[in-house]
């Protein structure tokens, strides 16, 4: 069989060679794939990541609940805090609460009361349950979430007794759809192993 | 009716404003809690609605200072690439951009300097142009402080809390009065999403940045002007756009479009403003909107209402038969193929919300309606999804992210048609509007499709030379769909992307065909007989890009019929990367999207000899068929 040229890779782009052969019968002649991972970049708010990327860029890697939010001034900025009772540390070091700081949200007891909202920013309330990815944060002190909200996902039940993530970047493996978009819900623990497999890799 | 209470967290702003009475998307969202209504359940919660941020016209010109720390800005990444003076003159072309619209009054000036604290001034009355991290890793950021109420604003209120006047009865026009360093507003009524200081930071201490036309599509060096010039559309009210390819062969995108390309000609248009970016700034501050200050027209103004005229609607959810909320709804020029502005549905839709930003949706809240400023000419109006790409719902608005927590995003892209259904291309109806028009009840519901994808997230794109990718559609799957009665085939749809931001990804054709899975695995797949093929087929900027059968209805008798014969045991979709050479500073092929499925599922195949041998790969295409049910 006549091989065809495949592009080599050019830094910027990320572009990795790789066989993506299913069987060896399939793969004698097999030619190679370009993976390429474009790079982009939020203007002020980040693309979805995938978990490849969640996992290099964090230093904790965790799943908990969020047991308080609150919004308040640092300075003069406008922060809300949410407070994660931790319940599994994949990444970094186990600790029992994180608090998470997002950049804005509302002061409604000001005289005059004002609000102010990033684009892109992640929100949590009280009792939801997440599976984060994060990195520390020293103004104000805590963490914020990997890629704004990128990072952090509900974990919710299907239903039917499984903890599964609910994220519209989290598309999981479809068959035949009943509807558009009624998608099979990525499981929890199927994350976490793909956490463990990239965690393994690197 | 049943009230349904929908728990939501989240979401940052944005929708629309000026002194016309609707709101639509294209701007920040406020939330607007005048009144203090406490919800019927407590748990400190208020009835709330969406309000435009926006600058009141008292408060134009908007002044900024710049930070004169450090001279030349300093590189974290090597020695420094700006000075200030440089950096003072990028932002001002920044701001000429915004200014120069004519038929936005819209005003932004570069006043002064100033030192910025570290961690950023904050809220303090002052709009600056800092050079630092404000402690989230944006790139740059905006992120106005609004009022979340109407107010009426006294002689000698203290805004921001300082021990500082900052409201005058003795002015007419926001401004320092008392030469302190920050500004004061006229005394006065002012509506709820008023913008009342609005900073911008770029992120120096972690990022390179440059104001060197040389460096533009380095990779790794920002452009401050670009960047400057979309964080200053932020300031101003605006808000995130869909629009990331302007037609078939440009591949450019609003300058408020999320993502930063790596390429020279897309950053030359983000600086330079689009349709998109100028319609909504019009829309926001329309020029001769007033008789007198800054929304009366002046030399070389032109008059929003004898520039654009309106088209509106709303949309509706066909499978949950509800109004379709945070669905982006955009017109593209008939005549030109240019996709001019783009807006979200979901104006009036109202929420009960705490303070720590949970909302609370009641079925009698949701809204569907839209709005969208469009210059004199012929349009065809499309919908898409909020669906993750070319970005996610939550970088858009609370009403894009309520439609996603609602479910609403799974619909595929239609056309508006007069019947008030969702239609394909060739069933499209165009819509002219003159200026000063308003074209109403242009309303669409959105289709009962069913699409087949085998495929999860995205993990990465493929880029090979001369390849066809092809993926399997089991005959299981199609025989299944609908229950076994009869459907239409629509169309095979690719999440495709260029390499380079301003190119439109073009594959040599797309096709619908049959064939068979051999017992090696691999696949033979009949390229002289296909179903349905298109030459030069346009994919989509990192989204999904569908190729539309042209006839649905007689594809589906025809497979489902060969399906109960044996005589088709599988379809396939192909998409064929054309010959080079190829548009683009990287002279690369566009890709196509890839899983992160940690198990194959054995339908994604590749060929590189031109289709004679087809090898199975162990991730899946991102790519679906879709089908609609019959009546």
């Amino acid at each position: 069989m006549k091989r065809r040229s495949v592009y080599i890779a050019c830094v910027a782009l990320g572009l990795i060679t790789t066989t993506l052969w299913a069987t060896s019968r399939a793969g004698s002649n097999s030619p190679q794939l370009t993976r390429v991972n474009v790079p982009k970049r939020g203007f002020d708010s980040a693309p979805p990541m995938s978990t490849d990327e969640l996992v290099q860029q964090s230093q904790v890697i965790a799943t908990g609940r969020c047991i308080e939010t609150h919004t308040s001034w640092v300075g003069r900025t406008l922060f809300t805090f949410a407070t994660i009772q931790v319940s599994e540390t994949l990444k970094g070091e186990p600790a029992q609460t994180l608090t998470v700081a997002t950049l804005g949200g509302v002061d409604m007891n000001r005289r005059i009361p004002v609000g102010m909202r990033v684009p892109g920013a992640p929100e949590f309330r009280a009792q939801e349950e997440v599976f984060l990815f994060l990195n520390p944060s020293t103004n104000p002190s805590g963490f914020a979430v990997t890629g704004l909200a990128a990072g952090k996902f509900s974990i919710i039940d299907d239903g039917q007794g499984n903890k599964v993530i609910s994220s519209q970047a989290v598309v999981a493996h479809g068959v035949v759809e009943s509807r558009i978009g009624a998608k099979h819900s990525l499981k929890l623990e199927e994350l976490k192993e793909n956490v463990r497999r990239q965690l393994a890799r690197h | 009716m049943a009230r349904r209470f929908t728990a939501i967290i989240l979401c940052f702003s944005v929708v629309l404003s000026c002194g016309l009475t609707a709101r639509a998307g294209g701007n920040l969202l406020a939330r607007d809690l005048t009144g203090f209504e406490p919800a019927p359940f407590g748990n400190g919660f208020f009835k709330g609605r969406f309000a435009n941020q926006t600058w009141d016209a008292r408060s134009i010109p908007v002044q900024f200072t710049i930070d004169n720390d450090n001279d030349p800005i300093p590189n974290p990444n090597g020695p420094p690439t700006i000075s200030l003076a440089a950096a003072k003159t990028a932002v001002q072309k920044a701001m000429d951009s915004w200014n120069s619209v004519p038929t936005s009054y819209s005003n932004l000036q570069l006043t002064g300097e100033r030192h910025s604290p570290s961690g950023g001034a904050g809220f303090d009355m002052v709009n600056e142009i800092a050079f630092q991290n404000p402690g989230l890793p944006f790139v740059g950021v905006s992120s106005p402080v609004y009022l979340v109420s109407d107010f009426y604003l006294n002689d000698g209120d203290d805004i921001d809390e300082d021990d500082d006047s900052d409201v005058s009865a003795a002015i007419t026009v926001a401004t320092d009065i008392d030469h302190d360093g920050d500004i004061e507003f006229p005394a006065g009524f002012y509506k709820a999403g008023t913008i009342l200081e609005a900073d911008v930071y770029i992120n120096t201490d972690d990022y390179t940045f440059s104001a060197n036309d040389a460096d533009l599509g380095n990779f790794g060096i920002f452009d401050l002007q670009a960047i400057a010039t979309h964080e200053l559309g932020h300031s101003q009210g605006l808000g995130h756009s869909m629009d990331n390819q302007i037609s078939d062969t440009d591949g450019r995108s609003a300058t408020m479009f999320q993502n930063y390309g790596w390429d020279a000609d897309n950053i030359r248009g983000v600086r330079s403003l689009g349709t998109d970016d100028q319609a909504w700034i019009s829309y926001t501050y329309p020029e001769g909107s007033a008789s007198s200050g800054p929304a009366a027209l002046q030399g070389g103004d032109v008059a929003f209402n004898e520039a654009y005229g309106f088209i509106k609607g709303e949309l509706r959810h066909g499978w949950q038969n509800e109004p379709l909320l945070g669905g982006c709804i955009y017109a593209t020029n008939k005549q030109t193929g240019e996709r001019v502005v783009s807006g979200y549905s979901g104006l009036n839709t109202q929420f009960y919300t705490n303070p720590s930003r949970s909302y609370v949706l009641e079925e009698s809240f949701l809204d569907g309606h839209y709005v969208l400023p469009v210059p004199k000419g012929d349009y065809i109006i499309g919908i898409e999804p909020v669906d993750d790409r070319p970005v996610s719902s939550d970088v858009i608005s609370a009403l894009t992210f309520f439609g996603a927590t609602l479910g609403q995003n799974d619909f595929n892209e239609q056309f508006y048609d007069t019947n008030n259904s969702a239609a394909l291309p060739s069933d499209a109806k165009s819509i002219h509007v003159n200026v000063g028009q308003t074209v109403d009840h242009t309303d669409i519901t959105t289709a009962k499709n069913v699409n087949i994808s085998n495929y999860g997230g995205l993990r990465f794109y493929a880029l090979i030379n001369d390849a066809i990718f092809a993926q399997r559609i089991p005959a299981s799957q199609i025989a299944a769909a609908n229950g076994g009665q009869n459907i239409l085939i629509q169309a095979a749809a690719f999440h495709t992307r260029p390499l380079d931001a301003s190119i439109s990804p073009v594959f040599a054709e797309a096709v619908l065909t049959t064939g068979v899975v051999n017992p090696n695995l691999t696949a033979t797949i009949d390229l002289n007989n296909p179903l349905d093929r298109i030459s030069r087929f346009v994919g989509q900027d990192d989204d999904f890009a569908p190729f539309y059968f042209h006839n649905p209805k007689e594809l589906g008798r025809k497979v489902k019929a060969g399906i109960a014969t044996g005589e088709i045991q599988d379809l396939f979709i192909l998409l064929k990367v054309p010959d080079g050479p190829f548009p683009g500073p990287s002279g690369l092929p566009p890709v196509i999207g890839l899983d992160d499925n940690p198990t194959p599922l054995l339908n994604s195949y590749i060929s590189i000899d031109n289709g004679q041998t087809f090898f199975p790969i162990i991730y899946n295409y991102r790519a679906s068929l879709w089908v609609s049910l019959t009546n």
